[in-house]
């Protein structure tokens, strides 16, 4: 249903020297020959850290910007050629509160933009109607957007997406700065509408949760190249995210090598350490700890999440946890 | 059609949405007329200069409102943060432009009334045949249609493109005649005046007023504005081109 094919994008940033001086003129490669391949009804989380190039390959598909170089399909329609026809086929909700028009009530917002897809008049009341009552605005139909939550403003936005019926629902953050009862709010839509499997959908998002909750597959961009993808399953057992125990333990200094690999000691206060080793290693972690005359404080295993996986391909920004850190 | 319906009639809730502005449209006239017209006065111009100012004036109103909503009409759309939007629907931006161009012509015939009032009380009658008087309005309108593509489509590429928008409206008015009549300027601007339709427009607008025949200044009209519209066409199209790949459509 969307396919890219070596997609590159490179941004021309001007830098300032001064107020009258122009500074250096740089070239951002936002995208680095991006391939990807969505199915029919299926639903794809694109996920990376902030600048990693998704928002840019959303827009890219969404025809609002125009790669560098690559090719875009939007339902075997080549989006490049014919953007017209590929919009009629997508629906788009950007990041951030203002896109729909705030003097305009819920309803005549799509209204409005049913009529810019050439919905014929009766049929689109009867589904904004139906997508207000979706999206639970029905009550602040006849409202402006303007006195809308940020929560409401989104799900308008979604059902502004939705209004001309899209084969393919692009979606760029549509949760950022919701709190728990708006994003689950949305989730449950997004929910209804992959168990329908009638619509295609791209989503962006730095959320793991969200990248672990709702989506098929999992994409996870950086710097502009796709280092992963599978179900989040996949990607956690391909970076090795596995589930972990950590050991506080006291005495002397435990030989690290003695745990195996996969273990990483940290320093904690005078005499106290805690070690991190694969959950199936603790039983073995343990004997090894008593056998050196570690006293053993407590033991917690954490399940691996999408989030570790995340770290692990695209690097932690802030590595030594503040603390000395040795790895087996 | 449809999305032109849309479009236009969200313009005219946007225009209901500020009510003021409808005041502020009844009396700004008055402080453009009023200089012209009491310097008019003074130096005891007689009537038929006084009305020849007055419907320069009036034309110029007119048009520059409609070269203002149009050209600069896209920067509403940016600021509230849907022009992404509808950069991604099926739409081009010429249709937005058009539902703008309708708004304003409704917007205009309010402004014109208000104006034709403001005259009235200066003791300017205007004896013109309004219809035919209206009609040129429109057709002066159709003129500038290649201006305010190429407005539009600086308001695409560079955001906050008022002051290069300035300089072509007033460079417009001035050298098409607005105050005086072009044949008055110096010859080089004259000559200049000659690739301008608007000057075609305010000419066959002061033939109306002295009962002269028009029809060789409204076929230049349409002919020259049809040429200025199709290179405006193009123009928009390049900065529309350029903004999505530069990738500033999200930017004011």
């Amino acid at each position: 249903m969307v396919a890219c094919r070596g997609i590159c994008k490179t941004y021309v940033v001007r830098e300032r020297a001064g107020l009258l001086r122009r500074g250096r003129r740089r070239e951002v490669d936002a995208l680095r020959g991006v391939d990807l391949a969505v199915g029919r009804g299926e639903f794809v989380a694109l996920l990376g850290r902030n600048g990693a190039g998704k928002t840019t390959l959303l827009k890219i598909v969404a025809t609002l910007l125009l790669p560098s170089s690559g090719e875009v399909r939007v339902a075997g329609i080549d989006a490049l050629a014919r953007p017209r026809e590929a919009r009629r086929r997508i629906g788009l909700v950007l990041a951030g509160e203002r896109t729909v028009y705030w003097k305009l009530t819920g309803r005549e917002n799509l209204l409005l933009f049913a009529g810019l897809y050439g919905v014929p008049r009766r049929e689109a009341r009867a589904r904004a109607d139906a997508l207000l009552a979706r999206v639970g605005l029905r009550e602040f139909r006849d409202v402006p957007a303007e006195k809308y939550s940020t929560g409401m403003r989104k799900r308008l936005a979604l059902a502004k997406a939705l209004v001309h019926a899209p084969e393919v629902l692009v979606l760029d953050e549509p949760t950022a700065g919701l709190d728990p009862q708006g994003v689950e709010a949305l989730w449950r839509i997004l929910r209804e509408l992959r168990g329908e499997r009638k619509l295609t959908v791209l989503l962006a998002t730095h959320n793991m949760l969200e990248a672990e909750e709702l989506p098929d597959r999992v994409v996870i961009l950086d710097e502009g190249r796709i280092v992963a993808e599978g179900t989040p399953a996949e990607v956690k057992a391909r970076a090795g995210a596995v589930p972990t125990a950590a050991l506080t333990l006291s005495g002397p200094g435990p030989r690290l090598p003695d745990f195996g690999p996969g273990a990483t000691l940290y320093t904690q206060d005078e005499g106290r350490w805690l070690l991190v080793v694969p959950a199936q290693d603790l039983p073995r972690a343990i004997a090894r700890a008593q056998a050196e005359g570690l006293r053993l404080e407590g033991v917690q295993v954490k399940a691996s999440t999408l989030w570790d996986a995340f770290l692990k391909l695209t690097g932690r920004p802030f590595d030594d946890l503040g603390e000395e850190r040795e790895e087996a | 059609m449809r999305a032109l319906g849309v479009l236009f009639w969200k313009e005219l809730v946007y225009f209901r949405a500020y009510p003021l502005n409808l005041l502020n449209q009844a009396v700004s006239p008055a402080l453009l007329v009023a200089p012209y017209l009491l310097v008019a006065r003074m130096f005891g111009f007689d009537a038929g200069l006084t009305d020849s100012v007055a419907v320069g004036l009036l034309l110029w109103y007119w048009l520059s409102t409609l070269m203002w909503e149009v050209g600069f009409g896209i920067r509403m759309e940016m600021e509230e943060g849907v022009l992404e939007g509808l950069l991604a629907s099926p739409v081009p931006i010429p249709v937005l432009l058009g539902a703008k161009g309708l708004a304003t012509v409704v917007e205009n015939a309010y402004l014109t009334a208000c104006m034709v009032g403001w005259f009235f009380l200066f003791g300017v009658r205007l004896p013109v045949p309004w219809p035919a008087f209206v009609g040129l309005l429109l057709l002066s309108g159709l003129g500038l249609i290649g201006f305010m593509l190429l407005q539009a489509g600086l308001v695409l590429l560079l955001k906050r493109a008022d002051a290069p928008g300035d300089v072509i409206q007033t460079g417009l008015g001035t050298l098409a005649g607005m105050t005086m009549p072009a044949r008055l300027l110096p010859r080089p601007l004259w000559a200049l005046s000659r690739a301008i339709p608007l000057a075609y427009g305010i000419e066959a607008a002061r033939g109306l007023l002295l009962g002269a025949p028009v029809g060789f200044e409204v076929l230049l009209l349409a002919g020259l504005g049809a040429a200025y519209a199709f290179v405006g066409w193009r123009a928009l199209a390049w900065a529309e081109v350029r903004m999505r790949a530069s990738g500033t459509t999200g930017e004011f």
